[in-house]
């Protein structure tokens, strides 16, 4: 009966009850979108960034993640490959030389970002493969031609066949290459178009002839369902005897990783504020309604209700607007969730907004669904909306019936 | 058998700087099957001595035992369970729920009891029929004129089964004819069913069906008349 009472006295004010569910519908219905948004984008410039930079576990020269010198290669590269695919079978394993270096036209010199990948494998995680807009993409064996982005062939002036040096600094040498354009992209990044030259990774292993099969790094990239960090134990105990370090990519991009955290730490932040501030109006309700009800309450207790039964009694009024209000903006959320989910949401200018270098995004990113933490936001409005009904239950169950039933 | 004993009740306020004696000593038996009325002018003491007895408020000094229980010795949950099982009341203002029916109104008391539903489901339409509200169950106070809620609130007071019903100017608010038949049933509620009743009136009506009339004057027992 306690129930009820509380319902129908909800519905005594059914104008103000209804703002107040409302209010919370709409916090709510925010919150779990732009959570989902902010997560689903994250997980985008996450799997980007570890596509195209470091893999989910990444094997590198031992100290390159401290020193970050291009000249810290690994060797035997194809082995430790080899040893990784033992570890993950079901994973990609890919290898990659990053340097820096100089590409030379007849018309211009750029400095340029250099990245040596195994085309077949590369094309498989790396969304540049698919971006040639003029040309093809690399071809495994084919050590002499070359793919660039568009703005960098408009600053060098040269066109698909066209012939470029690429010069490299080893051990403080220079090495230097004929190449010919094979494919220009692009991928809207004014930073990728104008400075990564993609070559294959043969080519660049024929300009670093001190070292045996050598590679910047191997990385390992896995599907979804598999957890990344219980594989790097294993990865490290197999490759224990060479002179690499075995990394997630947290620990290789710990900057990608802080820049996550803490956007959705700032999450945290924000949307309980949003929480507490259509909570009010669920306080607001209850003590506009404790206002008019003061005689009954106090009729109430003198009948024999027991004051913590009258403070239950209100709580339960605080939870009902809550309950209601959560399961309204769940709906909402996961309906507005729903479109950007499943067709992406394009936002432009994004291109450039990698924390990390030389990644490359399509400006669309997609919002997931997060039923843990959507049901928790909409448990964290009903508990809000309980807690801040607690003032009112407080002042009813503190009342003297004989003052109460004296108001009019 | 006494069902309300008061020894020495003194009841004093501080109201704006100065301290208002409403009751000055008094000392009262209601005893069990007895249709007792206070009486007196207003500021004369008995909405006060209700209070008191129904466990509303404390005596500033003086004892008050209800059904055996000294009321100062209970602690508040205690006095609310003593209002709860013991004591019936009845108030000028109806002071019904508005949003509960006559039956949810009536139930209310036995609900806070943990009477489970169905039997103070039957309780409640029983006792309201018992107060002439048969097919009325559930219509809300709004639904009903002045008389019909003031029964709803008999009902509501004796469902229980209390010791006492206590009952603070009840036919105020009444015409004349709803007047006799409230006073009618309480006086036959009384009769039948031997519940006590103890007033505080102005109203003659009661003072006349009233087996004993204790007239309060400035806090104290002026005259305790048995009929």
């Amino acid at each position: 009966m306690l129930t009820k009472l509380a319902f129908r006295n909800l519905m005594r004010r059914p104008v103000q009850s209804t703002i107040s569910v409302l209010a919370l519908a709409v916090g709510l219905t925010l919150t779990v979108f732009m959570i989902n948004f902010q997560v689903g984008m994250w997980d985008v410039i996450v799997n980007t960034s570890v596509k195209a930079i470091s893999g989910h576990i990444v094997v590198q020269g031992e100290g390159f993640q401290e020193s970050q010198d291009a000249d810290l290669l690994v060797a035997e590269s194809t082995a430790i490959a080899d040893e990784l695919r033992r570890v993950a079978p079901d994973a990609v394993v890919l290898r990659r030389t990053t340097m820096a270096g100089l590409l030379q036209s007849p018309n211009n010199n750029v400095g340029v970002g250099i990245s040596g990948v195994e085309p077949d494998a590369e094309a498989q995680v790396n969304s540049i493969a698919d971006r040639v807009i003029e040309g093809t993409w690399l071809l495994p064996e084919d050590t002499k031609h070359l793919v660039i982005g568009t703005k960098l062939a408009r600053k060098l002036d040269v066109e698909l066949g066209d012939k470029v040096v690429l010069m490299v600094g080893v051990n403080g040498d220079y090495e230097s290459k004929p190449l010919r354009v094979r494919g220009i992209f692009e991928t809207g990044s004014r930073q990728i178009d104008g400075f990564l030259v993609m070559v294959p990774l043969a080519t660049m292993q024929g300009m670093l002839p001190t070292i045996d099969d050598p590679a910047s790094q191997v990385s390992v990239l896995l599907d979804g369902r598999t957890e990344h960090r219980a594989l790097i134990g294993p990865a490290r105990a197999a490759l224990a005897e060479r002179p690499v370090e075995v990394l997630s990519w947290e620990e290789a991009m710990p900057d990608l990783k802080k820049s996550r955290e803490m956007d959705i730490s700032f999450a945290f932040v924000i949307w309980p504020v949003m929480a507490l501030v259509v909570s009010i109006g669920v306080l607001n309700t209850l003590l506009m309604s404790l206002f008019e009800r003061t005689r009954e309450l106090g009729v109430m207790l003198a009948v024999g209700m027991k004051p913590r039964d009258l403070f239950k009694l209100l709580l339960m009024e605080g939870f009902i607007l809550g309950m209601v209000g959560a399961g309204l903006g769940l709906i909402g959320g996961l309906l507005l969730t729903w479109p950007a989910a499943t067709m992406g949401f394009t936002m432009p200018g994004m291109e450039d907004a990698a924390p990390v270098s030389n990644v490359a995004f399509d400006g669309v990113f997609y919002a997931n669904f997060e039923p843990l933490w959507d049901i928790g936001w909409a448990l964290f409005f009903v508990f809000l909306s309980t807690v801040v009904s607690a003032y009112p239950a407080w002042q009813a169950a503190t009342t003297d019936p004989v003052t109460s039933m004296r108001q009019q | 058998m006494s069902i309300v004993s008061v020894q020495g009740a003194v009841r004093h306020y501080e109201q704006s700087n100065h301290v208002v004696k409403a009751l000055r000593g008094v000392n009262l038996n209601i005893e069990s099957g007895e249709f007792s009325a206070l009486m007196g002018p207003s500021g004369s003491g008995k909405t006060t001595l209700l209070n008191l007895i129904g466990g509303l408020d404390t005596p500033t000094a003086g004892a008050i035992t209800v059904d055996g229980t000294a009321l100062s010795s209970l602690a508040p949950d205690q006095r609310s369970d003593l209002r709860r099982d013991r004591i019936g009341f009845i108030f000028q203002a109806y002071n019904l729920i508005p949003v509960l029916t006559a039956q949810e109104n009536t139930e209310f008391v036995l609900m806070l009891q943990g009477v489970d539903a169905a039997t103070r489901a039957k309780k409640a339409r029983e006792t309201l029929a018992a107060v002439g509200l048969a097919g009325m169950e559930d219509r809300l106070p709004s639904e009903l004129s002045g008389g019909q809620q003031q029964r709803v609130a008999v009902a509501r007071a004796i469902a229980t089964e209390p010791a006492i019903v206590l009952a603070d100017e009840p036919t105020a608010n009444l015409d004349s004819e709803t007047k006799a038949e409230l006073i009618a049933l309480m006086r036959k509620l009384n009769q039948e069913q031997g519940i006590t009743f103890l007033f505080s009136t102005h109203d003659d009506a009661i003072l006349e069906a009233a087996t004993r009339v204790i007239r309060l004057k400035d806090g104290m027992i002026e005259a305790d008349v048995l009929k």
